[in-house]
């Protein structure tokens, strides 16, 4: 009997053990676990404009010569200021004093030749900076380059990711180790990457401005938005980056999280493949943005809580533009072209979409059940973002649901000619190509908005993609994490800044 | 005193196999009449009206899509049940086959044929239909497929059984004597042994069969995301617990009853059976 | 002796089961639409990854100098890389191994001692109401879907009364036992509806049987009659039904460990379906058949020792 009550002391006293070593060091700073909904499978410069999750990581270690900031200036960042020559050919870039990578080297103006010589080369986004001609470096804080045309977009272009600052040589690695472990110069490096697990950054200790407040930030891939919550409101996640919106009321309303909503011009869309039938008739697909409700799809998909968008190109990166044609629900409109199409009677078709997104969820419901009223049959196929990604560069697709979040629309548009038009191949991506050139051209502001706003019409009216809507970017956070701002147009969270209390 | 035990033992076990059969007969009356029973279509949205509490108009209420639930319960029923009785009867089908076969023929394809049996049912039956599904690739028809194809053991080993047993039966042993070739002696004799076994078991297995297709309509690697299917409205109204409760549990209670009534069903006529065979 | 070459016989047995499993998930992956080596490399792989991997996997070899390779790489504990992690897929599993077989123990204690309760209780109450009762449960019991049973679950006792937590697997050994027990009370509905009855109609037979007539003449009563003599001899037959319930117990976890986010081998295998990573999806499949069969022989050295009536034939 003794000897059981001397069981049971130990077993609690282990347990009491095991808890309090749970408890951390309250003087220490804190570390930071962010659980998001996708993981970040390369942070190769190229490629990581087709994931969020990549891309944002990515501007954490490295930074460029000039970056846009969260109200859509453009700052300085590695550069300390430009001239451009009165011709606008020749762009002369001094380099700030004292940045260091990492590794603790400094940069000097080699480095950023070698990043811009490298960038040229991305095969997705190269083309950006192809209109570069060359590139020296006279001395150490100084970098020329020259264009073959003016080029209005230049800077906007410097401060993508492609042509974020790296060692030259890669710091001596081979390149796919240097991708595995990128070295910049921006305040975070990588301590740790466990693929599927999670991937752990620390504050960069050559960082030339404030040493972030945070002792690490780990980022954690969790697909399921309910899972995420969850780990939020147990302890084990600090912020979560996408809330499901049925859950917004409850996070607002409980004292211990918080919410925080940032407008961003992002666009949800349905791109369709032009290259066959039933959409290689422009009838069908004007058919189809006709007949889709996009009221009806802000309210089921996000509460109410966003706006339809017309395109690809969501209104907040047009300064709040929406094109005429299909925005509004029009059924009778949808009835005529479907008429004048070579299906009249209707068809049947089928959606790709990422089965994870609860989001796309919804909207594809809703665009099922709108194109039904028409005698259109969508059957939905719910997969994984990888693989949609992976079929829109083969053939074997018909319609899939994407998003693109903007950051400059001259950007996402190169990005649109080098997919082919997101993988629809429509007829329009020439056209695209012409404007984006002219628009590089146009260094007035509003002229350039309004190229940008006839493209995006001429889009709309033929119909490869097919705006759906644009949400607003939610992040729901512990009570103990202050100062969270975006850090650019998209949403990041400037995480230099983010203090837990 | 034994004997009114056993009399009112007896009709309490007609009573479940009543209740049983009525309870089936309810859901195979709602699943064929649905599209006149039904309210409103499954499909028939109307986001304004989301998540309404049930009322005249909407006996369930709406779900998040503004989709009548009752509607959405019933259709739903017609797809559970096609595709778990299809599945099942194809189990029953192919298993029973293979089962006679075993037993008959005995010898080196008997020793096969169990050891295959052995395979399939080592691995729990959900995973099996998994790595079928990325074989065969979603859909109605797949699920039917990789469902028999992971069921069908159960059958295969009862045929065998009732096979292995009659061969030792005197009358099996007469009727060859008496020179009745092998496939009468068969026909005659063990399949309807086998037959009437099986639909006992059948009837258990539907419940298995439907809990099966719930369950991946839930993890979401069943049908299409609209699709009323019971499973698939327990996880989409998960979101919703906290106020919408009966999106989840209504469905769930489909499911529960459905199977109550067939294990009454199948309980029932395991009593006849036994009775009726004196064994 | 004749238990050793029964025991020997069954190892032999579960070895040439564990290998029709194994042809089986390679028939399968060589089924796979696009080929095992897309399968492996995942949808994103480019051509010439796949033809290199197709080259280093012999394909244009002949099929059997394919399976050979295959099961040359299982003998070394080879399973492959998965798609998901980037990791081989045996780290992987290892991972996530641990929370399953917590969730398994703790469902095996709950519904040890439901099942023997309920069992008992009904058995010394035979014929009543509560017999009645306690034998139409696991009528209700089994035709649940597990998924349900745990909505139902964490509906009441994580959001009405927020007692357990609603999901996640929680570090340290309270938070651990808090996380698992909705979890494991989920599971152990379905085991205890399969094995009451079971154990149910072996105490019956039991309590009526000479062995427990002589002792109870002996003057034997109460706890040390029911716990000596009556339940052993009850739970053998109950015993052979637990390797049953392991198949039904993995199959089990596979959904509850969706439905409660726990990070153990039933959500890998959701995750890698889901995410279409097929050495993960035939890893973990390959590894609830070696779980069940070791259950399977585990049950059957417990009989054998248990019963002395057991043996070959």
């Amino acid at each position: 009997m003794r000897r059981a009550w001397a069981g049971v002391a130990i077993l609690l006293s282990a347990a009491a053990m095991v808890s309090c070593s749970e408890v951390p060091d309250a003087a220490a700073p804190a570390g930071l676990v962010v659980a998001r909904a996708a993981d970040v499978t390369t942070l190769d410069s190229d490629a990581i404009s087709t994931s969020k999750e990549g891309s944002e990581t990515y501007g954490l270690i490295a930074e460029p010569l000039y970056t846009i900031d969260a109200k859509g200036a453009l700052r300085p960042l590695v550069a300390e200021s430009h001239t451009v020559s009165v011709d606008q050919l020749t762009w002369t870039f001094v380099l700030r004093q004292g940045v260091r990578f990492s590794t603790g080297v400094r940069v000097t103006a080699a480095d950023v030749k070698f990043t811009v010589e490298h960038a040229r080369r991305g095969p997705l986004q190269g083309e950006l900076y192809r209109g570069i001609t060359s590139i020296e470096a006279p001395d150490d804080r100084t970098v020329v380059l020259r264009t073959a045309e003016p080029d209005s977009a230049l800077l906007a272009n410097l401060a993508g990711y492609p042509a974020a600052i790296i060692p030259e040589d890669f710091g001596g690695m081979d390149e796919p180790a240097f991708w595995r472990d990128p070295i910049g110069t921006g305040p975070f490096m990588i301590d740790q990457w466990e693929q599927g697990r999670q991937l752990r950054l620390v504050p960069n200790p050559h960082f030339r401005g404030a040493k972030p407040a945070l002792a690490s930030l780990t980022f954690r891939p969790v697909p399921d938005a309910q899972t995420r919550m969850l780990q939020l409101r147990s302890g084990q996640a600090d912020i979560v980056d996408g809330v499901p919106y049925a859950q917004v009321d409850a996070v607002r309303s409980d004292s211990a999280l918080r919410l925080v909503e940032l407008a961003t011009p992002t666009a949800v869309f349905l791109t369709l493949n032009t290259a066959k039938p039933p959409f290689d008739d422009q009838h069908a697909r004007r058919a189809v943005s006709l007949a889709i409700d996009r009221q009806q799809l802000v309210r089921a998909t996000l509460l109410g809580r966003g706006r339809p968008a017309g395109s690809f190109l969501a209104a907040t990166a047009l300064g709040g533009y929406l094109p005429e044609f299909g925005v509004a629900r029009d059924l009778d409109a949808a009835r005529d072209e479907l008429a004048r199409s070579s299906s009249p009677g209707g068809f049947s078709f089928e959606i790709m979409y990422d089965a994870a997104n609860a989001q796309f969820g919804t909207a594809v419901q809703v665009i099922q059940a709108n194109l039904a009223e028409l005698g259109i049959t969508a059957t939905l196929n719910g997969t994984d973002r990888n693989a949609v990604l992976a079929t829109f560069a083969t053939p074997n697709w018909t319609a899939g649901v994407a998003e693109i979040t903007t950051g400059d629309v001259g950007y996402v548009l190169q990005f649109y000619t080098a997919t082919n038009g997101f993988g629809s191949g429509s007829a329009l991506v020439s056209e695209v190509s012409k404007r984006w050139r002219e628009s590089k051209l146009e260094f007035d502001e509003s002229g350039r908005l309004t190229i940008y706003r006839d493209l995006v019409a001429l889009i709309a009216d033929d119909a490869p993609q097919v705006g759906l809507y644009s949400p607003p970017r939610l992040y729901a956070t512990s009570a103990r994490v202050r100062s969270v701002e975006p850090v650019d147009p998209t949403g990041a969270l400037d995480f230099s800044k983010i203090v837990v209390t | 005193m034994s004997d009114i035990a056993t009399v009112r033992r007896r009709r309490v076990r007609s009573t479940g196999l009543l209740i049983g059969v009525a309870i089936v007969g309810g859901y195979l009356l709602a699943a064929l009449f649905a599209p006149w029973i039904a309210p409103a279509g499954p499909h028939e949205l109307n986001v304004a009206d989301a998540l309404a509490r049930p009322s005249a108009e909407h006996p369930l209420g709406t779900d998040d899509l503004g989709r009548d639930v009752l509607s959405r319960l019933l259709y739903a029923a017609r797809v559970d049940l096609a595709l778990g009785v299809a599945a099942a009867v194809t189990a029953y089908v192919l298993g029973t086959m293979v089962g006679l076969v075993s037993g008959y023929a005995g010898g080196w394809l008997d020793l096969v044929l169990t050891r295959v049996m052995d395979v399939v049912q080592t691995m729990p039956v959900i995973v099996t239909i998994m790595i079928l599904l990325l074989v065969i690739g979603r859909g109605p028809v797949g699920i039917v497929v990789a469902l028999a194809l992971a069921g069908w053991v159960g059958y295969a080993r009862l045929a065998r059984g009732t096979v292995l047993a009659a061969r030792n039966l005197d009358y099996v042993a007469a009727a060859r004597l008496a020179g009745l070739g092998h496939r009468r002696v068969l026909l005659r004799h063990v399949l309807p042994n086998v037959w009437t076994h099986g639909v006992v078991f059948l009837a258990s297995d539907i419940v298995a069969s439907v809990g099966a297709i719930a369950t991946m309509g839930y993890l979401g690697i069943g049908l299409e995301v609209s699709a009323p299917e019971w499973g698939r409205m327990i996880s989409a109204g998960q979101a919703f617990l906290a106020t919408n409760w009966w999106l989840s549990v209504a469905p769930g209670l489909a499911i529960v009853v459905l199977g109550l009534g067939l294990a009454l069903v199948s309980d029932g006529l395991t009593d006849r059976l036994t009775d009726r065979l004196g064994r | 002796m004749r238990r050793a070459r029964y025991l020997a016989r069954r190892v032999a047995g579960v070895l040439v089961t564990l290998w029709g499993v194994s042809l089986l998930l390679f028939v399968l992956l060589q089924l796979q639409p696009g080929g095992p080596a897309e399968a492996m490399l995942g949808i994103t792989a480019t051509p010439s990854q796949i033809a290199a991997l197709n080259r280093e996997l012999g394909h244009d070899r002949p099929l059997p100098a394919r399976y050979l390779h295959y099961v040359a790489g299982l003998a070394h504990g080879d399973l492959g890389e998965s798609v998901i992690f980037g990791r081989p897929v045996t780290e992987v599993i290892a991972a996530a191994l641990p929370t399953t077989l917590k969730l398994g123990a703790y469902v095996l204690l709950l519904s040890g001692i439901a099942t023997v309760s309920l069992a008992t209780l009904a058995a010394s109450r035979r014929g009543g109401p509560v017999d009645h009762v306690i034998r139409v449960l696991p009528m209700v019991g089994l035709g649940m879907p597990s998924f349900w049973i745990a909505v139902v679950l964490l509906f009441l006792f994580a959001l009405r009364l927020p007692v357990f937590p609603a999901g996640g697997l929680q570090p340290g050994l309270v938070g651990g036992l808090r996380s698992l027990f909705l979890p494991a009370v989920t599971l152990s509905v379905v085991v205890s509806a399969i094995l009451v009855r079971s154990l149910r109609r072996g105490l019956i037979d039991t309590m009526e049987s000479d062995h427990v007539t002589a002792a109870r003449a002996r003057g034997l009563t109460g706890a040390r009659l029911l716990l000596g003599h009556v339940l052993p001899n009850a739970a053998i037959p109950t015993l052979t039904l637990l390797s049953l319930v392991s198949a039904s117990l993995l199959g089990g976890a596979v959904v509850v460990e969706s439905v409660f986010a726990l990070p153990g081998i039933g959500q890998l295998l959701v995750d890698g379906f889901r995410r279409h990573d097929v050495p993960l999806v035939m890893g973990v499949a390959l590894l609830t058949a070696v779980l069940v069969m070791t259950v399977n022989l585990l049950m059957d050295v417990v009989h054998a020792l248990l019963d002395p009536r057991v043996g070959p034939r």
